[in-house]
């Protein structure tokens, strides 16, 4: 039974003090739906015996199958705490009763932007990490986006139960393990550390690590022992807290605590931490796996037990489960964490408001949003989009956070690209109705007011994936997301019959709007792409849009990589180019830009939206630019924020203004299409030398100006050994020692280059870390797994673009046959033209 | 700047940009053949026969070298047949539009009585003049085609079409006649619409040699698919036919010659009268501009041609349905378009091109455009309410484009407008760019009721008008009206994109931004800062000779 009431949950989001948002974020098969599902059934919504298999979050048919998370899915629930633990929380709350809105993500690398999008809308994060595999390559990207979005983490180690049974460790083992595997969260924590945010390490002697199996339900913070035994030793609370953890042993016989390992007598002592938390779990363990019938009363009857009817007559494993649910319950472990440790949305939004809006710290908005204002503004991002029932509609799903969104309510809402004070992607529309989401189901709500999580009916129409809705005339955008993944892996899609056409443009709509990350477009020469951020990621759209958006039949060809254009050197000489009426000249040398600046401009770091003073700051001080460079960048592009840059180095050129909106215009071009093979340009910072232009304005229209600024760029790019960059993978294979010869020997077939190979310590796997390019991928797990015995198993994320060796107009050379094919299959010329072709002499 | 002055500015388009390049034939004919190779002496004829007496004679660039050597030897033909003294014989210089087509307007000018079209013609029926076409006769190794054609088609019983562009049209008989081997090859013949013209008013349009002509009454019954040809009946469908080309195409109508037949069309390059390849000319790079187009808010109606008949009533019945789509249009006449001059359009976000089926078709096949040029037939799918694209058909004829059914798509977007107040439409999903687009403007507007009342009276008389010529196309096009700005009844989105998206305001614009910064910045900024400039006397006069002031 569901053990709360929609009224309750509304009454609560009021008390906003009281309002804990969170994400599961963790690597792929670390149990994140699996402790979800302890919550979910404290809350009454599953039974107790489904819990931890019926993965009530995984909400879709293929997710059940598969046993792997594809969409984020949320769910509100409502959770009373006793005051004693109230009193223990340093911040501000408000009676005992808390509202937890929590939303479980996909651990699988290839869906990080729904991560992403689930991290944009909660205050916190349970990190997940598996006890035996350890911290994994998606552990520290999701940790990294966390900590960029300024969430705090708490962790839980999860799968206690496997390193109990089938590795049979030692108490000492298992501890030195979980320290391990503290030390290295707090490591990845420590590397991204903001100062807004302060140091969010975790601890287990403070409260922010719990221990525990989701697959069997329990779960333990050594908070939660110290409650206990500080009762019996009479000792402060905080004080027990401390000393069972880390290097704090208890001598028996003196009942003295101490910090040395040894009695008096050199005799070894054992750790707190072990005698007093974990002893009783193994030895709950031993009892009833070992079917030592006579010891369980006993036991149980310590640790103040009882069981029911015909939980008795279990035994074994089934036992174990019902006995450790009962001795340590999972969700009270984990919303004591949350409650106790994760920011309410008053605490979190002061340090995050300036990190989520666009525009200036001081106006309404800001303050509303700092504030965590229900009466203010009201201030909303949509981050994703949820199917509903009916077919081709969607939730939008968000939160508020500042002012409170009612049903019938006339909202503007801004689109990525809206700028304030222009018409660009805005609309006036009120929102139908307003919902709370409840994993697979939704709640009607009148309203729902700021710090909460909110799914709206009636916008989807307007926003494509994510925006912001607002009631404020004069209010920026919040931050658009930024995805730690790219779309790099294409493939085009094709009807099978020509009358479903219009079927398949609906079909591509619709799988855009569902998924944070993929993009669809249309190549050059007429075919619809999809482009996904890897293998699995594809087949998943694919499925769907042929299955579900499109439902028809289509022809899917094979996955190709999308490429990049870049230049190595600065052009060798001044490229010029003159207008078609011979009256106008451009001069302007291309020269690349550092890899940490595109990563700045790709990651939001350095964006078109920021102050031209301080970009020039930031490109200056982080970056060694010139600060006159800095100030006087005319754009970025493509689309106006790619990582293409038009420095104006020219000196008191008479009309330059009036032909900056052409220059612009054309750069968006030339980048969108570089000279090479037509794909986008990246990292080329186009310098403006010096313009020539008719002195009468007739002449230097953007007919004239247009055209010559594009062959300009051609020719610059051309001269300044032009390169092409491929996206590449980071890999994660983790393996026994056997399969790693087999490893390295698909590695090397497949252009990988093997980064780290280390043992983890205390166990007999090995991790193996390569770079691997994105377009030798395809079939990569296949032939991993044949050439390992199917021990292996790579983990893909994007990592970077990487530039490749070899000019790309050498035909001979392994980018001029990727340029020459790609030409071809574009219909263009085999041979790429000459600058010559772009350039005019004086 | 002075030295600006000494060379006037290049107004009109440069070789690089134009790519209708001549094929340079620099020596000119001996005299004495050219009587017979341009058929000038049945020429003569039939102009004394039609009582001409100011005669037209419009050349392709190429032959423009040559013009002087052929109008006199016309005129000694002339003479010789016993004409009087009053006719007159004109040389037409540059062709305004296309050089297939037969320049109305520059007849016009001299007032001529008929119009001769030298060289290769697109036989696009134009509006009055009567014309007499005389194709030349191109130059083509007709041992090499046989041996081309053989190699391609080996079987003997493949059913072959043979088309000839007009220059080489003399060719396809003797072809035929060399491939005796080959049971089922059809030949076609030019074909003009005032064959069969019922209409007197139509002008009358001759070929000349006649021979080519006078087949038509006997074999060539049937009127072709292929534009402006004719052929015997068919054995089989014509898609199950090889085509067979003789010269080389512009690039629409290979295009459009590809999606009449099953098999890719084999073009014989008349310069090495060997195979030459289509290139990437395919339907689905079409399919993509026509999906540009319908995510376009601002559609140009670039026109192209103001003689060719139905092109005004082609361009009503666009404007109608890009208004009716709730988008926003500007007709533009820029002479010979190119890259430049299209490219001074920002706002427009794509082209329609009203413009001769061969020549007058722009397909951005390098992607140098700007924007996206799209044909008539690409734009009425476009306009539908929902997305179509042909099964393999590509319509070029103005006709058939005219033909085309509307689907009351213009009922639904009104019924819609009904019940929206003062919410904002949704916008439209674009899967060009794979982005949302509000690409109806005009909607919001239309919602007002107060619909376009300037512009329906202008439809009235451009109906009234469409058949009689070009002159009232053009004050059709001359609205004033469309210029105003949201608010009233009128919706421009040229206005809009000025003042919204554009950084340059105009003069003066950047000194006020100066002024602004100055004062809030009066004390941080440093040398940077630069003042307006004093408003003194400037130059006087136009671009090719400025007046300094005294200095």
């Amino acid at each position: 039974m569901v053990n709360f009431t929609i009224d309750q949950i509304r009454g609560l989001m009021d008390k906003v003090t009281n309002v804990r948002n969170m994400s599961v974020i963790a690597h792929v098969d670390h149990g994140k739906s699996t402790l979800t599902d302890s919550l979910v059934q404290r809350a009454g919504i599953i039974s107790a015996a489904k819990a931890g298999e019926a993965r009530f979050t995984d909400t879709r048919q293929d997710e059940q199958d598969r046993g792997i998370t594809i969409k984020s899915t949320a769910i509100s629930l409502f959770a009373e705490m006793n005051d004693d633990d109230v009193k223990d929380i340093k911040q501000k709350t408000n009676g005992n009763e808390f509202l937890v809105n929590l939303i479980d993500s996909p651990g699988h690398v290839d869906f990080s932007s729904e991560v992403t999008a689930a991290l944009r809308v909660t205050d916190g994060a349970l990190v997940v990490v598996d006890c035996v595999e350890g911290v994994c390559v998606q552990t520290e990207t999701v940790l990294r986006q966390a900590l960029g979005e300024r969430i705090k983490p708490v962790c839980i180690i999860n799968k206690v139960d496997r390193a109990l049974l089938e590795l049979q460790v030692t108490k000492e083992d298992l501890y030195q393990s979980f320290s391990r595997t503290v030390e290295s969260v707090n490591v990845i924590i420590a590397t991204y550390f903001d100062k807004a945010l302060g140091d969010v390490q975790v601890y287990p002697d403070k409260g922010t690590i719990a221990f525990g199996s989701g697959l069997h339900g329990w779960a333990f913070t050594v908070r939660q022992f110290a409650v206990k035994y500080s009762k019996k030793f009479g000792v402060d609370r905080d004080k027990m807290m401390e000393r069972l953890w880390g290097d704090n042993y208890f001598n028996p016989a003196t009942k003295k605590w101490t910090k040395n390992g040894t009695d008096a007598k050199g005799k070894p002592l054992e750790r707190a931490f072990n005698m007093f938390i974990l002893d009783p779990i193994f030895r709950i363990f031993d009892a009833v796996m070992n079917y030592k019938k006579d010891q369980i009363p006993v036991l149980l009857e310590k640790l103040e037990i009882s069981l029911k009817g015909d939980e008795k007559e279990l035994e074994g494993k089934a036992l174990l489960k019902v006995v450790m649910r009962k001795f340590l319950p999972a969700a009270d472990a984990l919303l004591e964490m949350m409650v106790l440790h994760l920011p309410s949305p008053v605490t979190a939004q002061a340090y995050r408001a300036e990190s989520l809006y666009e525009g200036p710290a001081d106006d309404e908005c800001a303050i509303a949003i700092r504030d965590c204002d229900p009466n203010g503004p009201l201030m909303l991002y949509v981050s994703k989009m949820v199917p509903t029932s009916d077919k081709g509609r969607f939730y939008a799903f968000g939160r508020v956070f500042s002012g409170t969104v009612k049903s019938g309510m006339k909202v503007r809402i801004q689109g990525p690209n809206y700028q304030p004070g222009k018409k660009d992607d805005l609309f006036i529309k009120a929102i139908q109705r307003t919902v709370l989401m409840m994993g697979r189901f939704i709640e009607p709500i009148d309203d729902v007011p700021a710090g909460n999580i909110v799914g709206l009916v009636g916008v989807d129409q307007f926003l494509l994936k994510s925006g912001t809705l607002t009631t404020s005339e004069t209010a920026h955008n919040l931050k658009v997301m930024k995805f730690s993944v790219s779309p790099v892996v294409e493939v085009a899609v094709e009807v099978k019959n020509a009358n479903d056409l219009p079927k398949l443009v609906e079909g591509l709509k619709r799988l855009s709007k569902s998924d944070p990350c993929v993009l669809t477009k249309m190549s050059e020469s007429g075919e619809h792409i999809v482009a996904g951020t890897g293998e699995l990621h594809l087949e998943i759209c694919l499925k769907d849009l042929e299955e579900d958006h499109a439902g028809i039949p289509l022809k899917i060809s094979p996955p190709v990589v999308s490429y990049r254009e870049t230049v190595s050197a600065e052009s060798s000489m001044t490229a010029l180019s003159k207008s078609p009426n011979k009256h106008n000249r451009i001069f302007v040398k291309a020269a690349p830009l550092d890899e940490e600046v595109n990563m700045a401009i790709e990651s939001g770091k350095v964006s078109p939206r920021d102050d031209f003073k301080a970009r020039a700051r930031i490109l200056a001080d982080e970056f060694g630019w010139d600060v006159t460079d800095g100030r006087k960048i005319w754009c970025f592009g493509p689309d106006g924020t790619g990582a293409n840059l038009v420095v104006d180095q020219t000196k008191a050129v008479q009309y330059l203004n009036e032909i900056k909106d052409s220059c612009v215009a054309a750069f968006q071009w030339a980048t969108k299409e570089g000279p090479i093979f037509g794909e986008n340009m990246r990292g080329v910072r186009i310098n403006i030398l010096d313009v020539v232009l008719h002195a009468d304005a007739i002449h230097r229209g953007g007919g004239q100006i247009i055209p010559t600024m594009r062959r300009v760029v051609y020719a610059a790019a051309l001269l300044a050994e032009p390169r092409i960059q491929e996206p590449v993978f980071l890999v994660e294979i983790q393996c026994p020692e056997s399969a790693i010869g087999g490893i390295y020997s698909v590695l090397n077939k497949k252009r990988g280059q093997v980064l780290s190979e280390e043992q983890r310590p205390g166990t007999p796997l090995f991790t193996v870390k390569a770079y691997l390019p994105v377009n030798e991928s395809f079939g990569f797990t296949g032939e991993l797994r044949q050439a390992t015995g199917g021990q292996a198993f790579p983990q893909m994320v994007f990592d970077h673009w990487a530039t490749m060796t070899g000019s790309p107009l050498d035909t001979s050379s392994k980018p001029g046959q990727i340029v020459v094919e790609a030409r071809k299959r574009h219909g263009l010329k085999e041979n790429v033209p000459g600058y010559e072709e772009y350039y005019d002499k004086l | 700047m002075s030295s600006e002055t000494a060379a006037p500015p290049v107004l009109s388009s440069q070789p690089t940009y134009d790519r209708v390049s001549a094929r340079s034939e620099t020596e000119a004919p001996p005299r004495e053949e050219i009587a017979s190779q341009y058929h000038l002496g049945e020429l003569a004829e039939e102009i004394n026969k039609k009582h001409y007496k100011r005669i037209a004679l419009q050349f392709p660039d190429s032959l423009l070298p040559h013009s002087t050597i052929i109008s006199s030897a016309l005129c000694e033909e002339l003479k010789k047949k016993g004409s009087g003294d009053d006719v007159m014989v004109f040389v037409l210089g540059d062709t305004s539009y296309s050089e297939c087509c037969v320049d109305e307007i520059a007849a016009q000018h001299v007032n001529a009585d008929v119009v001769v079209h030298i060289g290769n013609a697109c036989l696009n029926p134009v509006v009055h003049s009567p014309v007499i076409y005389l194709f030349g006769e191109g130059k083509l190794d007709l041992d090499l085609c046989v041996k081309s054609f053989t190699e391609q088609i080996p079987d003997t019983r493949s059913h072959v079409v043979i088309v000839a562009e007009t220059a080489f049209q003399v060719y396809v008989e003797p072809l035929k006649g060399r491939l005796t081997k080959y049971v089922n090859i059809l030949t076609t013949v030019p074909y003009l619409s005032s064959f069969t013209s019922l209409d007197p008013s139509a002008p009358s349009e001759t070929i000349i040699p006649a021979t080519l002509t006078s087949s038509i009454s006997t074999i060539h019954t049937q009127v072709s698919a292929i534009p402006h040809r004719a052929h015997p009946q068919l054995q089989t469908d014509l898609p199950s036919y090889i085509l067979f080309q003789l010269g080389i195409p512009p690039p629409p109508a290979q295009l459009h010659l590809s999606t009449l037949f099953s098999r890719p069309p084999i073009i014989i390059d008349p310069e090495t009268s060997l195979p030459q390849s289509i290139g990437n000319l395919s339907l689905a790079r079409r399919y993509r501009m026509m999906l540009s187009a319908r995510a376009a808010s601002t559609i140009g109606i670039l026109v192209n041609t103001l003689s060719l008949r139905s092109s005004s009533e082609l361009i009503l019945s666009l404007q109608r349905i890009i208004r009716d789509a709730g988008k926003k249009h500007y007709v533009v006449v820029v002479g010979k378009p190119n890259v430049a001059k299209l490219a001074n359009f920002d706002v427009v976000d794509v082209w329609v091109v009203v413009g001769c089926t061969r020549g007058g078709m722009i397909l951005d096949r390098e992607g140098e455009f700007f924007k996206p040029l799209v044909t008539p037939f690409e734009l009425k799918l476009a306009m539908k309410r929902d997305i179509v694209w042909s099964a393999g058909e590509w319509i070029l004829e103005f006709d058939k484009v005219l033909k085309l059914k509307d689907d009351g798509g213009q009922n639904e977007y009104e019924a819609e407008e009904n019940s929206v107040d003062d919410e904002d439409a949704p916008p439209e999903f674009d899967p060009v760019s794979g982005r949302y687009v509000a690409s109806r403007p005009l909607r919001s507007v239309k919602a007002s009721k107060k619909t376009h009342i300037d512009i329906e009276i202008e439809n009235g008389n451009g109906e009234m008008n469409n058949s009689k010529g070009s002159s009232q196309l053009i004050s059709v096009s001359g609205n004033a009206g469309q210029l105003a700005t949201r608010g009233s009844q009128h919706y421009s989105t040229a206005g809009a994109y000025l003042q919204s998206r554009r950084f340059w305001k105009g003069l003066g614009s950047d000194f006020a931004d100066d002024e602004e910064s100055d004062a809030e910045h009066a004390d941080t900024e440093d040398g940077e800062r630069r003042k307006g400039t004093k408003v003194e006397e400037g130059r006087k006069g136009i671009a090719r000779g400025y007046v300094n002031p005294d200095v």
